[in-house]
């Protein structure tokens, strides 16, 4: 009798039979730490030369002055960086609040790709410092002197001025630290103590996370790229970046997943069908980013407002065109048909090849923004060289550490209460 | 009376005992288990003409009853492309060809206005080209069908489960196909009037 009244008790240690069924060798792969200091390595020497330009020591051909190069450059692979970790962030909290089931044994990957955020808070320290030192190089409204007497940089002064900035950065990141250590900690937890009561508590978390992190990541967006032309006005700026991190983070851990396959882990655990429904996510992001980019564009163009348009203008002359044309073909009609297909996003590696362009696509998405900055008037693209090394740096960087942390933890949660529907899952359509 | 059809392989044309012409054979499972498992052993015995009934979708039945994937997808793919472009096409004819009118200054083949009108006639064909393909394929609206005057058969849309073989399936016997489908776990198997 007792015996009963007992086993019908909420036991938050109740074992999941899924739990025995997943097998260490699939479960890890201490492997991947050989990669990590290889690429932070070459992340590392790439900034370096971004840096010795930004110091001067590097001239470059026919410019008065690096500095201005090497912050732009810099600041797309910045970009990069922070959207592959923000939006994986955000892709965590989402599946904990839905309290998704299908998705158990991916979530660890997008927590992996979360908890690079301290790397990113470093990768940021540039920016800063070239915020405080050179001011107006980069943020033309940062230079006092420059912007003396424009009306619209004193109309917008309250919010655009640099303590205000340096505090809300600092407010950003202290959002997203906080919410990355408390998803991935307690995930981590979680994998020891197998306690149920943790889900409960991240999907909590999550559900007052989201608009914390939403709001965080619209101002983030507006003060770190949007920024750049403090003459612009764009209210869907905001969803326009979230969409690209979003698609950047998918586009990364779905070629890590398809990669730890490859290498014979996941085994039973990452299958077909989960590829499958990540594949439908990209795409849904993929037409999201379009039809959102595509809004802000159209609203612009048919209220034709001088001080909005001058950003597309700016965009449409001195070869920034073609690069916005690759943007509506490469980023939107041609992954759009190739991943209808249902044999595309079923396949690990078809998919990855996807994710991998995608993630170009949104890196040039991002260089679309930032980098025409440097150029005032409408000339067109030099230095390559430099702006691939200031794209590759904090990429390659954020890059390795994140090899490092999915080689020194469990490749999936191994002890959650859900982690038997992931196994389970299958796409009957 | 009505016209008894003939087996399509063996030519053999069926009745039942009170001489009416067969439609085929129904038989009822309990548990939606049951239902797929059954499935599976009249697909492995070669049936072609038979079909599983339900009171929900059954995951996993497509694979039970070896049926090959849909092709609505395509027809949906080009009907929604095609009206998409035909939208495209009428927009671009009409503003920057037959009835040239200034807009807010803009230009006659500004193309930028065409883009909502694509997107929403793409989605118009593509929605009703799903719902009438699926209803065409699935040979759907259907007036009348056999298994409807069957009193027990009107359980299906409650807690039952039934799969019919038809009489005019090709390896169809009124022994053999009996016999596979009490050996598949089916209760009550019936034979079914045209």
């Amino acid at each position: 009798m007792s015996q009963a009244v007992a086993s019908n008790r909420y036991d938050p240690f109740a074992p999941n039979p899924a739990w025995t069924k997943i097998k260490p060798a699939d479960a890890s792969f201490p492997g991947a730490a050989g990669l990590s200091t290889g690429l932070i390595g070459l992340g590392v020497a790439c900034i370096a030369v971004v840096a010795a330009v930004a110091l001067g020591m590097v001239k470059l051909s026919g410019s008065e002055s690096g500095l201005k190069y090497a912050l732009f450059s810099y600041h797309v692979g910045f970009a990069v960086a922070l959207g592959m970790s923000l939006g994986s962030l955000g892709v965590v909290m989402i599946l904990n609040a839905f309290a998704a089931g299908w998705s158990t044994t991916l979530r660890r990957q997008f927590e992996n790709a979360a908890a690079m955020l301290p790397v990113v808070l470093a990768l940021f320290l540039p920016v800063l410092a070239a915020a405080l030192l050179a001011p107006g190089k980069m943020f033309k409204w940062m230079d006092a002197a420059a912007v003396a007497g424009e009306p619209l940089a004193e109309h917008k002064a309250p919010y655009l001025n640099i303590n205000f900035w340096i505090l809300r950065a600092a407010i950003f990141f202290a959002i997203w630290l906080f919410l990355s250590w408390r998803m991935v900690g307690l995930s981590r937890a979680q994998d020891e103590s197998g306690d149920r009561r943790i889900t409960s508590r991240l999907r909590a978390m999550s559900c007052w996370g989201l608009p914390l992190f939403a709001l965080s990541l619209t101002f983030a967006g507006f003060d770190w790229f949007k920024g750049l032309d403090y003459k612009w006005f764009s209210t869907m700026f905001g969803v326009y970046y979230f969409a690209g991190n979003t698609l950047l983070a998918l586009a990364l851990i779905i070629v890590t997943l398809a990669l730890l396959r490859r290498a014979g882990r996941l085994q039973g655990l990452v299958t077909e069908d989960h590829f499958h429904d990540l594949g439908k996510l990209l795409f849904s992001f993929t037409v999201f980013w379009a039809y959102v980019a595509f809004s802000q564009y159209f609203l612009i163009w048919y209220a034709n407002i001088p001080e909005e348009t001058a950003w597309y203008q700016h965009r449409m002359q001195g070869g920034w065109q073609v690069l916005g044309a690759l943007m509506i073909v490469g980023h939107f009609i041609g992954p759009f048909l190739i991943l209808l297909f249902r044999a595309v996003k079923r396949s690990p590696t078809l998919l990855a090849l996807v994710a991998v362009w995608q993630f170009l696509m949104c890196s040039a998405d991002l260089f679309y923004v930032i980098r025409p900055m440097a150029y005032p008037d409408s000339s067109g693209l030099e230095h390559v060289w430099l702006d691939v090394l200031g794209w590759l740096g904090p990429v390659l960087v954020l890059l390795g550490f994140f090899a490092r942390r999915v080689a020194s933890n469990p490749l999936v949660p191994l002890k959650d209460p859900r982690l038997h529907e992931a196994m389970a899952h299958k796409n009957y359509v | 009376m009505s016209t008894p059809h003939a087996n399509a392989m063996n030519g053999n044309v069926y009745a039942t005992e009170g001489g009416a012409a067969l439609y085929g054979m129904m038989a009822e499972f309990d548990t939606p288990a049951d239902l797929t498992h059954a499935a599976e052993k009249v697909r492995d015995a070669g049936y072609a003409d038979w079909d599983v009934y339900s009171p929900f979708p059954v995951h996993g039945m497509d694979d039970a009853m070896g049926n090959p994937p849909t092709k609505l997808p395509l027809v949906v793919a080009a009907i929604g492309l095609s009206g998409a472009g035909l939208g495209m096409l009428l927009q671009w004819w009409v503003t920057s060809v037959d009835y040239r009118i200034v807009v807010q200054g803009k230009p006659y083949d500004a193309w930028q206005p065409w883009v909502p009108v694509l997107f929403e006639i793409g989605v118009l064909f593509t929605a009703f080209t799903a719902l009438l393909g699926m209803l065409a394929f699935n040979k759907l609206p259907m007036w009348h069908h056999p298994l409807m005057k069957k009193e027990r058969f009107l359980k299906v849309s409650d807690d039952r489960f039934v799969i019919a073989i038809e009489a005019a399936d090709p390896k169809f016997d009124p022994q053999k196909t009996r016999d596979l489908l009490a050996a598949a776990g089916g209760k009550h198997i019936e034979l079914v009037e045209e």
